[in-house]
C-alpha cells in the first residue's frame, strides 16, 4: 500500500516535471507574418462607408476607394477607382473607371456598383439624416453609361470631382450586399448591420478580418487588389492589426517595448525624447481645427466689443506652444491653413489694453462678469487653453468657469443655443474637419441653417447670402466662389463671433524598422495611413 | 445593558492611546487634517494649488522636483506640492462625507430593521442585500450621466452602495437589543416605540457601526480616489484637486513628468497608512480576548 | 439543510430581479426624457425618430409596472439594445470584455485566498514576534496603497526592466488565437499551444498580483485576528493539556471556523476588487469591464453602462449566494 501510494506520487510528480519542461522549453517560433501594428486613439464608432462619419475613417480609408483621391497641398487629384474624367458642362460629369477592379468578394467593380454606392450613401442620408450622404446634395440621377463609365447629371452646377474625393461618404462597394445581407431596399438596416459585424466589401489593398471596435480592427492584405503592381512595395504589410489604445502613455511604453510600430497619440512633451532614442517622426499638416464659438444670443456674449475683448484676452502669441507644444499652426479666420479659403490675416493679438478698452466700450469695465466655457474631457489641448484663458480673463475681472464633459453632452450645450440660449454656454469649442475639400464645409457652421453645429447661434442674412452664393459658384467660378468666402471670414472677423484657435500637426511616432512613404499620407483623410505604402521589413 | 458597554467608545480608546501603532496613525491623520484645515496658508502656492495658471506658473513650465518645488511643477507649470496640500480637503472631504451620508442611512434602517421586526425588517434587508454587491465605479458612471459631473456624484455613488454595510452591523446589533431586559421594559413603561428606537436602540447601536467605519475610512479614502482616477475626468468636477483625479491626470505624462502622479498618490498612501494603523488598534482593543498581550504558550 | 438551499435560490432570484428594477429606475429618472438618454442624446434630422424608437422600445407610453416589467422581461431575456456608440450589440460587448475581467479576478482570487490564509495563520502563530509585526505593518501598507497607483508603478518598473507586460497576449498570437471559452490561458490550452499559454500568463501574473494585493492582505489581516482570538479559548487549553499536537489543532479546529468566515469576506471584497480589476485593466491595456465603461462614458452610451451595472452586479449577487451555499455547507449553524 505504502509503496504503490509512493510509486503514484513519484509519476504524477514526474509528469509534471515533463508537462513543465515542455512547456518552458518548447516554444515554436512566432509566426512569421509580415504585421503592421498601428495604435489608434479612439473606439471605432462604426463601418458602413456609406453611414460611418466619425473614427470608423481610420478603417474605410484602407478598406474602400473612392473614385478620385485629392491632395490639397498639392492641389492634385490622384485617379483611384475612376481613371479619367470630364465634364462636359455645368451640370453633367462622366467619369471613366479602371478596369480589372475586383472587390473583396470577387466581384468585378462596374459603373452599376458607383451607382449603388452613391445613391445609397444620398438616400440614407436624405431619408434618415445620418451619415455624410449630404455631400451628394447636388447630384440628380448617375446614369450607368457602359461597364466602366458613369454619368452625373447634377441639379446646380458642383466641384464633383472634389466632391468624389470626400474622405466620407465617397466609398465604392459591391451592390452584392443586399444579398449578402438579405435585403431588398439599399436603406435597409440590416445592410448596416452585415456591415457593422465586421465586413467588409470594398476594393481597397485590404479587407476586415476581425472586428471589435473597442480594442482592435484587423485588416489582412487583399492580394487582389488592381495596384499593388503599381505601388511597388513588396515590404507592404501582410497583417495590419489598428489597436484602440486610448492612453497615450501606453502608445509611449508600447512603441518602446516594440509592440506597437505606428503611434499617433504620443504625449507631445514625449515626441522629443523619442527622437533622441532613434524612433522617426513623421509630421502631418491636418485640417483639424479647434474653433472657439460665443454664444451670441445670451449676455454678455451677444455684446459684440465684449466678444472682442475675450477674443483680445488670449494669448494668441504662446498658445500653440502651450497647448499642443508646438505641434499645431496658429489659427487664422475659420478655414485652416494650407485648406482651399484660408485667409492669412485674419487674426487676433493679444492685447490687454485693447481689451480693457473694448470691455469700457461695452460698459462691462470693472463689472463682475461670470461666464461658462465649455471644453471635451479629455482633451488636453483644450484643457490648456482653457486654464490660460482662465488667468488671463482673471485679469480683466471677468471669471470663467469651465466645464468639462464627454462629447455628446458638449454637443448637446453647444445645440442648446437655438432652444434655450440660457442653458447654453457662453463660449465652447467645437473641433472640426472637413469631408470634401471646400471652405464652405467650416463656414457653415456659422450659417443660420445649422441648426446642428452653429453652436453661436449666430444668424446673419449677409453672412448666408456669402456663403449660399459662393458655394454656388463653386461650380462655375471658383476664384470668384474663394473670394466670397474671404469676404464671409471678415465679416465673422470684426463681428468676434467665432475664430478658429489652431490648426493641428499629427506627429506619427514611427518604429525605426518601419517606413512610411510620402504617399502613404494625405491631409485630409484623418488619422488614415495607407498601409500600402508602408515598409515592414 | 452590559453588553452596550463592552462595546461602548471609552475605555477601548484609552486603551488604544497607550498602543504604539494609534499614536503614529492618529499623528498623521491629525497632521493632514491640521494641513487640510490651514492648506491656504501652508501651499506656497494657494492659488496655484487652487488652480489658477498664474503667469509665474506660465513661465515655468513644468519642471522636475527641486528646492523650490520639492514636488515638481505640472504641465501647465502649477506647483504639484501646493496642488497637492490644498487636494487634501477635497479626498477628506469627501472621504467624510460619504462614511457620515453611509453612516446616517446605514444606522437608522439598520436599527430599524432589528427593532421594529415584521416587514420592516424582511423589506430593509432586501435593500441591504440588493445593494451591497452593487459597484460603485459602475453606479458613479451612471450617476453622472443622469446628474452631471461634481463631488456630489462621486460621493452620493459611494454613500448608496456603503450604507448597506453599515446597515447589516446595525441591523445585527439592534436585533440583539430588542431582546433585552431594559427594551421591554421601557415598551411595558408605555413609551411609544418611536421614542424607544431613538432613546435606547440607536445610541446603542451606533457605536458597533462608528467603530466599523473607522476601520473603513482608509477603504472609503481609496474607494473614493480609484473612482477619481478613473472616471474622474468624466464623474468629479474639472481640475479637481482630488489626489485621484491628480494621479489620473498625471498618469497621461507619467514617461515623462512622472512627479505629477507620484507625490498625489504617495499622500494617498499615507493617509489611507494613517487610517488602518488608527482602525488596527481600535479593532484590536476593542476584541476583549486580544487585549492580554502575552505570546502563545505552545 | 434543503430548505436553506431553497430559502437563498429564492432570495438570489429576488435580489436579481430587484437589480433589473434597479437598472430601470437609472433609465426611468433619467432627467427630461429617458427616451432621449437611451437613444445617446441624438440630435439633428433623424433625432425625433431615434427618441420615438427609444420610447417604444422601453414602452414609455405604458403604465409604470408594465415598463418595469417588459424591461426585466427583456433584460433578462438578454436583449439589452444595442451600444449607441459601436453601433452594436450592448449584451455581446459586456460579455465579451466581461471575461477578460474574470479571467484576471479570477486568478487573483485563485491566488489571493490560499495565500492571505496562509500568511493570516502564519502570523497568528507568531501573534507578537518581530516577524509578525514587520508582517502587520507591510500588509497594513499594502492595503494602504491605492492600486491604480500600485500598477503605474509596477508598469514602469516592467518597463524599465524591458518586459512587455500590456495587453492579454502577443498581438501576434493574436491573430492564430480560436476563442472557444474567451478565456485566453483556457483556449491556448484547448489550442495546445503551451507558448500562447505561457505568454498570456505572463502577462496575466503582474495586474493579477496587484488587484490580489487588497484581498490577500485583507484576509491575512482577518484571520491573524479570529485565529488569535481562538487560539485564547478556554477549549484550545484544554486540548494542549490533553496532548493534542499543534498542527491539529490549528488546522482541525481553530481553522474550521475561520475558512467559512474567509470565504464569505473574500466574497464580499469581490466588489471593491472589480473595481479594482477595472482600474488596472486601464493601466496594463488590457481589454475588460474598465474599458467599456470609460468608453461607454466618454460616449455617453447610456445602454452600455446600464449593461455594465447589470451584469457585473449580477455577477457579485452570484458570488456572494455562492459563498452562502459553501458556507452553510462547511458550518451549518448559519441562517438567512
Amino acid at each position: 500500500m505504502r509503496l504503490t501510494r509512493s510509486l503514484v506520487l513519484a509519476a504524477v510528480l514526474l509528469v509534471a516535471a515533463g508537462t513543465l519542461a515542455v512547456f518552458t522549453l518548447w516554444r515554436p517560433p512566432a509566426p512569421q507574418v509580415r504585421l503592421l501594428v498601428y495604435a489608434y486613439r479612439d473606439a471605432i464608432t462604426g463601418i458602413d462607408p456609406s453611414v460611418e462619419f466619425d473614427t470608423g475613417l481610420v478603417v474605410l480609408g484602407a478598406v474602400y476607394e473612392p473614385l478620385l483621391y485629392y491632395n490639397p497641398l498639392t492641389k492634385q487629384f490622384e485617379p483611384a477607382l475612376a481613371e479619367n474624367w470630364l465634364r462636359v458642362n455645368e451640370t453633367c460629369w462622366i467619369f471613366k473607371l479602371r478596369e480589372g477592379v475586383v472587390f473583396h468578394d470577387g466581384t468585378p467593380m462596374t459603373s452599376e456598383a458607383v451607382r449603388f454606392s452613391i445613391l445609397r450613401t444620398k438616400t440614407i442620408y436624405e431619408e434618415k439624416g445620418v451619415g455624410p450622404g449630404y455631400i451628394w446634395d447636388s447630384v440628380e440621377d448617375i446614369v450607368v453609361l457602359n461597364d466602366t463609365a458613369v454619368g452625373f447629371k447634377l441639379k446646380y452646377p458642383a466641384p464633383l470631382d472634389l466632391i468624389a474625393s470626400s474622405a466620407y461618404g465617397a466609398y465604392i462597394y459591391s451592390p452584392r450586399v443586399l444579398r449578402y445581407a438579405g435585403a431588398a431596399d439599399p436603406t435597409d438596416e440590416s445592410v448596416r448591420l452585415w456591415f457593422e459585424e465586421g465586413r467588409s466589401l470594398g476594393s481597397g489593398p485590404y479587407y476586415i478580418d476581425y472586428y471589435d471596435p473597442l480594442n482592435e480592427v484587423r485588416l489582412r492584405r487583399f492580394d487582389k487588389w488592381w495596384g499593388w503592381a503599381r505601388v511597388n512595395n513588396p515590404l507592404a504589410p501582410e497583417l495590419v492589426i489598428i489597436k484602440i489604445v486610448s492612453d497615450p502613455v501606453t502608445q509611449v511604453v508600447g512603441l518602446r517595448g516594440g509592440g506597437i510600430h505606428i503611434a499617433m497619440a504620443v504625449p507631445r512633451a514625449e515626441v522629443r525624447s523619442l527622437i533622441d532614442e532613434g524612433f522617426k517622426v513623421v509630421e502631418q499638416h491636418t485640417y483639424y481645427s479647434y474653433i472657439l464659438m460665443f454664444n451670441t444670443r445670451r449676455w454678455p456674449t451677444n455684446v459684440t466689443e465684449f466678444r472682442l475683448a475675450v477674443l483680445h484676452a488670449i494669448p494668441w502669441g504662446e498658445l500653440v506652444d502651450r497647448a499642443l507644444r508646438g505641434f499645431g499652426i496658429p489659427g487664422s479666420g475659420i478655414v485652416p491653413y494650407g485648406y482651399p479659403g484660408y485667409v492669412d490675416d485674419l487674426r487676433f493679438e493679444y492685447n490687454l489694453t485693447a481689451a480693457r478698452e473694448l470691455l469700457r466700450r461695452a460698459g462691462l469695465e470693472g463689472a463682475r462678469v461670470r461666464i461658462e466655457i465649455v471644453i471635451t474631457v479629455g482633451y488636453e489641448e483644450e484643457e490648456v487653453f482653457a486654464k490660460l484663458l482662465e488667468s488671463e480673463l482673471r485679469k480683466l475681472g471677468i471669471e470663467l468657469e469651465i466645464r468639462s464633459y464627454p462629447w455628446e453632452v458638449v454637443r448637446e450645450c453647444g445645440a442648446a443655443v437655438w432652444r434655450n440660449p440660457e442653458e447654453a454656454p457662453h463660449l465652447i469649442i467645437n473641433d472640426w474637419w472637413p469631408t470634401y475639400p471646400t471652405p464652405y464645409d467650416y463656414l457653415y457652421l456659422l450659417h443660420c441653417e445649422s441648426r446642428e453645429w452653429n453652436w453661436a447661434g449666430y444668424c446673419n442674412e449677409e453672412l448666408d447670402y456669402l456663403l449660399d452664393t459662393a458655394f454656388e459658384l463653386e461650380g462655375q467660378d471658383y476664384e470668384r466662389a474663394l473670394r466670397l468666402y474671404e469676404e464671409a471670414q471678415r465679416l465673422v472677423f470684426r463681428e468676434g463671433v467665432a475664430a478658429a484657435l489652431w490648426t493641428v500637426v499629427q506627429p506619427y511616432v514611427v518604429s525605426p524598422r518601419v517606413r512610411i512613404r510620402e504617399e502613404a499620407l494625405n491631409p485630409l483623410y484623418m488619422y488614415v495611413i495607407r498601409f500600402q505604402h508602408v515598409e515592414v521589413p | 445593558m452590559s453588553y452596550a458597554r463592552a462595546v461602548r467608545g471609552r475605555p477601548t480608546l484609552w486603551r488604544c492611546w497607550r498602543r504604539r501603532d494609534f499614536k503614529v496613525g492618529l499623528m498623521i491623520v491629525i497632521v493632514l487634517a491640521l494641513i487640510a484645515a490651514l492648506s491656504p496658508v501652508v501651499a506656497p502656492y494657494p492659488e496655484e494649488g487652487e488652480g489658477l495658471v498664474t503667469e509665474a506658473a506660465k513661465q515655468r513650465g513644468p519642471l522636475p522636483p527641486s528646492a523650490g518645488h520639492p514636488f515638481g511643477t505640472d504641465a501647465v507649470g502649477r506647483d504639484v506640492l501646493s496642488r497637492v496640500l490644498i487636494g487634501s480637503r477635497y479626498s477628506l472631504l469627501q472621504t467624510a462625507l460619504v462614511i457620515l451620508g453611509s453612516l446616517t442611512v446605514g444606522v437608522l434602517l439598520g436599527a430599524l430593521a432589528g427593532y421594529l421586526g415584521g416587514i420592516a425588517e424582511a423589506l430593509i434587508n432586501y435593500f441591504i442585500e440588493l445593494f451591497l454587491p452593487l459597484p460603485p465605479v459602475v453606479v458613479a458612471a451612471a450617476l453622472s450621466v443622469l446628474i452631471g459631473p461634481g463631488m456630489s456624484t462621486v460621493v452620493l455613488s459611494l454613500v448608496l452602495t456603503w450604507w448597506a454595510w453599515y446597515a447589516r452591523i446595525a441591523y445585527v446589533h439592534s436585533r440583539q437589543l430588542r431582546d433585552l431586559d431594559f427594551v421591554k421594559v421601557s415598551e411595558a413603561l408605555g413609551f411609544r416605540r418611536i421614542y424607544v428606537a431613538l432613546h435606547h436602540i440607536l445610541p446603542n447601536v451606533a457605536s458597533p457601526v462608528v467603530v466599523q467605519s473607522v476601520l473603513d475610512s482608509a477603504s472609503v479614502l481609496l474607494e473614493v480616489s480609484s473612482i477619481n482616477f478613473l472616471i474622474g475626468s468624466v464623474v468629479a468636477p474639472f481640475d479637481a484637486p482630488d489626489w485621484g483625479t491628480m494621479v489620473g491626470y498625471g498618469f497621461r505624462y507619467i514617461t515623462t513628468y512622472w512627479w505629477m502622479s507620484f507625490f498625489p498618490g504617495l499622500f494617498l498612501v499615507l493617509t489611507a497608512f494613517g487610517f488602518i494603523l488608527i482602525g488596527d488598534a481600535v479593532s484590536e482593543e476593542s476584541s476583549p480576548s486580544l487585549r492580554r498581550r502575552w505570546r502563545l504558550w505552545f | 439543510m434543503a430548505g436553506y438551499y431553497a430559502r437563498r435560490a429564492l432570495l438570489g432570484l429576488s435580489l436579481v430581479l430587484g437589480l433589473t428594477v434597479v437598472a430601470y429606475l437609472l433609465v426611468y429618472v433619467a432627467p427630461g426624457d429617458p427616451a432621449y438618454v437611451w437613444a445617446g442624446r441624438p440630435r439633428g434630422p433623424r433625432a425625433a425618430e431615434a427618441i420615438e424608437l427609444a420610447a417604444r422600445e422601453l414602452g414609455l407610453d405604458q403604465p409604470l409596472y408594465v415598463q418595469v416589467a417588459s424591461f426585466v422581461h427583456r433584460f433578462l431575456s438578454g436583449s439589452w439594445g444595442t451600444s449607441i456608440a459601436f453601433k452594436r450589440p450592448v449584451a455581446e460587448i459586456v460579455l465579451r470584455s466581461f471575461k477578460a475581467t474574470a479571467e484576471l479576478l479570477l486568478f487573483s482570487y485563485l491566488v489571493s485566498v490560499p495565500l492571505g490564509l496562509s500568511i493570516g495563520v502564519f502570523m497568528a502563530l507568531r501573534r507578537g514576534s518581530g516577524i509578525d509585526l514587520a508582517l502587520k505593518l507591510s500588509s497594513s501598507l499594502l492595503i494602504s496603497v491605492p492600486r491604480f497607483w500600485l500598477a503605474i508603478i509596477a508598469v514602469l518598473a516592467l518597463y524599465i526592466l524591458g518586459l512587455q507586460p500590456f495587453g492579454r497576449v502577443d498581438p501576434r498570437y493574436l491573430v492564430e488565437l480560436r476563442e472557444v471559452t474567451g478565456f485566453y490561458l483556457l483556449d491556448s490550452l484547448l489550442m495546445l499551444r503551451p507558448d500562447v499559454f505561457l505568454d498570456s500568463l505572463a502577462r496575466l501574473v503582474p495586474p493579477a498580483l496587484i488587484v490580489a494585493a487588497y484581498p490577500t492582505f485583507y484576509i491575512a489581516k482577518y484571520v491573524r485576528f479570529t485565529l488569535s482570538e481562538r487560539l485564547y479559548e478556554d477549549y484550545v487549553m484544554e486540548a494542549v493539556s490533553l496532548g493534542v499536537s499543534r498542527g491539529t489543532l490549528v488546522t482541525r479546529y481553530a481553522l474550521r471556523g475561520v475558512i467559512p468566515a474567509v470565504l464569505q469576506l473574500a466574497g464580499v471584497n469581490f466588489v471593491y476588487s472589480f473595481v479594482d480589476a477595472a482600474v488596472v485593466e486601464i493601466v496594463f491595456m488590457r481589454e475588460g469591464i474598465g474599458r467599456v465603461l470609460v468608453e461607454g462614458l466618454l460616449r455617453s452610451d447610456y445602454p452600455l453602462i446600464v449593461a455594465t451595472f447589470f451584469v457585473v452586479s449580477l455577477v457579485l449577487i452570484a458570488v456572494n449566494s455562492a459563498v452562502d451555499v459553501v458556507q452553510k455547507r462547511l458550518d451549518p449553524r448559519v441562517r438567512i
